[in-house]
């Protein structure tokens, strides 16, 4: 079995489960872009490192980690981080998600909990047996109502990393998270 | 018209989805969201059943007529068709 699988597989009976992503952390807080490839998840993290400089930090590229502890969400660098290897061994808040879709204008719509669940599913590991599915549909179930999720059409340009930060600080923080 | 096997509607967060389970992952990676129509007819299927079936639990649920319901019967059947959920 492929290691990463195996990780993934095993951390479902630990509140944890992969999101196909990359991952942002900025004040303290993660930010996840996620989407199907080509979709530019990448393109965007960047974008904020180029908007935000030092301040914004991508430190999983791929496929982080996230985990419901009892406090509350948090995201994770893990070794499979991608083919640049942005990876850094950190555990950081989880405070909200994009999901990125092709389009021409810079666009952000908040997901009801009930949207966002096709979008998480087709982002996560899947060849599940019974029991371990049923684990993962109880992460996703808690992860799409505790985490503001949003849809994300953008350009590459400044605007659109604004767009999408202050979108989700602003969730975040009526969120309290 | 039977559905595979492993193949498991559950609700999460509010939404219907149909996810595979065990060895029907080899051939049914995806997965497919279903509204409460969609998931009362998935369940009808279950339990075994012919178009006339489907067609039937519709109109005992909704208000429509038996025209419009068997043309929804359709739909859903061609969506899991397209979905490789039907063991035919």
């Amino acid at each position: 079995m492929e290691s990463g699988f195996r990780f993934y597989w095993s951390i479902l009976f630990h509140g944890g489960m992969m999101l196909h992503a990359s991952a942002a952390a900025m004040g303290g807080r993660a930010y996840l872009f996620s989407g199907q490839c080509g979709m530019g998840k990448s393109t965007h993290a960047r974008l904020w490192q180029s908007v935000y400089g030092a301040a914004a930090q991508v430190f999983n590229d791929d496929k982080p980690a996230l985990r419901r502890l009892e406090d509350r969400w948090y995201a994770y660098g893990t070794p499979w981080c991608g083919k640049d290897g942005i990876n850094q061994n950190k555990k950081v808040p989880l405070a909200g998600i994009c999901f990125l879709k092709r389009g021409e204008e810079n666009a952000i719509r908040r997901l009801t909990p009930t949207e966002s669940v096709g979008h998480i599913l087709a982002q996560t590991t899947y060849r599940l047996e019974a029991d371990s599915m049923d684990l993962l549909l109880g992460h996703v179930d808690a992860l799409a109502r505790e985490i503001p999720i949003f849809e994300l059409t953008s350009r590459p340009e400044e605007a659109a990393a604004r767009l999408s930060y202050e979108t989700m600080r602003r969730a975040a923080e009526e969120a309290g998270l | 018209m039977k559905l595979k096997k492993d193949l498991v509607l559950r609700q999460v967060a509010g939404s219907w989805v149909v996810v595979a389970v065990g060895p029907a992952c080899v051939s049914f990676d995806g997965m497919l969201t279903l509204n409460d129509s969609g998931a009362l007819l998935w369940r009808t299927l279950s339990g075994g059943t012919n178009r006339a079936g489907l067609t039937a639990a519709l109109t005992a649920e909704y208000e429509v007529t038996a025209e419009e319901a068997g043309r929804d019967v359709d739909k859903f059947l061609e969506t899991l068709r397209q979905a490789g959920c039907l063991a035919e």
